[in-house]
């Protein structure tokens, strides 16, 4: 359960790092002309100025949103593999008894930074993760089936429906594990802070436009009825 | 790492198993992390894998070819002798043939089939054109038309519908990510003719028959003096010569420096992109749109040039290309300085690597 959390999550980042990489390229295309610019006012410098070809931009664009990934992952993705659950005589006997509710006050009662940025980061990527695994199932039930074992026209909805059913698999399953979890770790972190607002900080700045930039994307997910 | 969870709910049953293994499934072909397992895994237990370079899962890589992808699965750029020998017909149909003539046996079957169903014949670039036509007509998109070609009609026409659904274009990009890692060699070879057929349908910046003072190639240097790959074409032209853009496309980047001089950089999509150097004035700014014989600039000879002419380089695949090699006419070079190739060692090893000897329409 905790390794199907994680590759969950760390499937929804990567959606969301497919979503920026290109933005990310322009970026890197900007920065080059800046430079090209500065190094081309000193004569010492202006052999500089070609240095970098597309190629090269492309690779070290690449090459920052593999690392933003990365990073997002063992910030988001990495504490779900604390994932833990008790069998009922464990349950009977545990002194701590954690709930979604005693965890949803603590961020009422006492918000900061991480608790509120994780949950929402991880929803945000739990949906698109799902969303992948059900395009991966979907495209391979499809491609494997039509010609030799059905026609187009029957392959495409037992496809779709399949589909769904494993997006609805994973979301039951999975989904909501995910963001518990994420909740636990956030408040864990904070309750074990010196600086509550201060915890977690950088895991919430590198994930948090990573999620807003998939959620502008959801639409997608209306595809299932189209 | 915490493990003290104690949540209220112990279920585990077959779902939660079923939705794991779909969970790890989806990881190891959407994630590097994944990618980085599967290649290990390949390695201990010394078994072949399809699985791309970390870098490939950024930035639309299907028309990334050369050093980013792994060689079975990328856009594949033949050498300048083969694309001179593609006999005339439309654009895309030289593309589509092109690729085409690089495949071999089942793949060259998915191909034939499509002919078959279309009733057409696919001996000429021209019959390619025209198999490219009709299947854009049922498809609706000129990508998938091409993809069709080598994925087969009904995974083409999946990949359309289901992105169609999702309210995007349908490029190949777009097509590709509908589809299941089994079929990256025909997203490959698709991506292959449609930078191809984009490459052989550009115009030209300058009057046609502009004489050239400086191949594409291995030359020696005029300011620096030493050898030194030249990765473009530079047109002869007087001073004030208006430039067109050779393609539609988007200005990438309008700036100036001290080597490229007043430089234009436009993308026209496909993996083909198109550089202007070394202009007197500069048209259009970075972000602009543009269409085919517009003027974008003003040659001249600023930045590190001897005299008035108009730098022109084609890039595919980020991998400079001599734009005469998806031309009719061979150029007309006033006095070409061809140095010899450098053998590869040392710091020249890269370049050679990544440019090779020089082609031999220049020799």
């Amino acid at each position: 359960m905790p390794l199907g959390l994680f590759a969950l999550v760390a499937v929804g980042v990567h959606a969301a790092a497919d979503v920026v990489d290109d933005k990310v390229l322009r970026l890197v295309e900007a920065l080059d002309v800046f430079f090209d610019g500065f190094f081309a006012e000193h004569e010492a410098t202006a052999a500089w100025v070609n240095k970098i070809d597309s190629r090269e931009r492309t690779l070290f664009a690449r090459g920052f949103a593999l690392a933003w990934e990365l990073a997002v992952d063992a910030f988001i993705a990495l504490p779900a593999l604390g994932y833990d659950e008790l069998d009922e005589k464990e349950r009977k006997f545990s002194l701590i008894k954690e709930t979604w509710r005693t965890l949803l006050r603590r961020v009422n009662q006492q918000p900061t930074p991480m608790r509120l940025v994780r949950p929402f980061v991880t929803s945000v990527f739990v949906f698109g993760g799902a969303y992948a695994v059900s395009r991966l199932v979907e495209s391979t039930l499809f491609v494997g089936l039509v010609g030799d074992v059905a026609p187009a026209d029957v392959a495409a909805p037992v496809a779709r429906i399949l589909a769904g059913t494993a997006m609805t698999i994973v979301l039951f399953s999975h989904a909501w594990r995910a963001v518990l979890r994420s909740l636990q770790h956030a408040d864990e972190t904070c309750i074990a802070s010196k600086h509550p607002w201060m915890a977690g900080l950088w895991g919430s700045v590198l994930s948090f436009p990573l999620a807003l930039a998939l959620l502008l994307e959801a639409e997608a997910l209306l595809s299932f009825f189209r | 790492m915490s493990a003290t969870a104690t949540f209220q709910r112990p279920a585990r049953g077959l779902l939660d198993f079923v939705g794991a293994g779909l969970c790890l499934w989806a990881a190891a072909y959407h994630t590097p992390v994944g990618a980085l397992v599967r290649d290990m895994g390949a390695r201990v237990f010394s078994t072949r894998t399809n699985t791309r370079p970390l870098l490939a899962y950024y930035t639309g890589g299907v028309y990334d070819a050369h050093e980013v992808e792994a060689p079975t699965q990328t856009a594949f750029v033949p050498d300048v002798e083969v694309l001179a020998t593609i006999p005339p017909g439309r654009a895309i149909g030289r593309g589509v043939f092109a690729s085409a003539s690089t495949l071999t046996g089942d793949q060259r079957a998915t191909v034939d089939a499509l002919a078959k169903r279309y009733n057409l014949p696919f001996a000429t670039p021209e019959d390619a054109a025209i198999l490219v036509e009709k299947v854009r007509v049922d498809l609706g998109s000129e990508d998938a038309a091409v993809l069709a070609v080598f994925a087969g009609y009904d995974v083409a026409s999946y990949a359309a519908r289901r992105s169609g659904a999702e309210g995007r274009e349908a490029t190949l990009e777009v097509l590709a990510a509908r589809l299941p890692p089994t079929s990256s060699k025909a997203v490959a070879s698709a991506s292959t003719a449609l930078m191809l057929g984009t490459a052989y349908g550009l115009s030209w910046p300058v009057a046609p028959g502009t004489r050239v003072s400086s191949p594409f190639g291995w030359r020696n240097h005029p300011t620096l003096g030493y050898g030194k790959f030249h990765t473009g074409v530079d047109l002869s032209v007087p001073e004030g010569t208006p430039v067109k853009v050779v393609a539609n496309g988007i200005v990438r980047r309008a700036s100036e420096d001290a080597v490229n001089g007043k430089v234009v950089i436009v993308e026209h999509g496909r993996g083909v992109a198109t550089a202007y150097c070394h202009n007197s004035n500069l048209r259009v700014t970075t972000g602009q749109k543009v269409t085919a014989g517009d003027i974008i600039a003003d040659s001249g000879t600023t930045g590190r040039s001897t005299g008035p002419h108009v730098h022109y380089q084609l890039e595919l695949g980020h991998k400079p290309m001599d734009p005469f090699a998806f031309r009719g006419s061979k150029p007309v070079i006033l006095e070409a300085v061809v140095a010899p190739a450098p053998r590869p060692k040392g710091d020249l090893r890269k370049a050679f690597e990544q440019f090779g000897p020089p082609p031999a329409s220049e020799e």
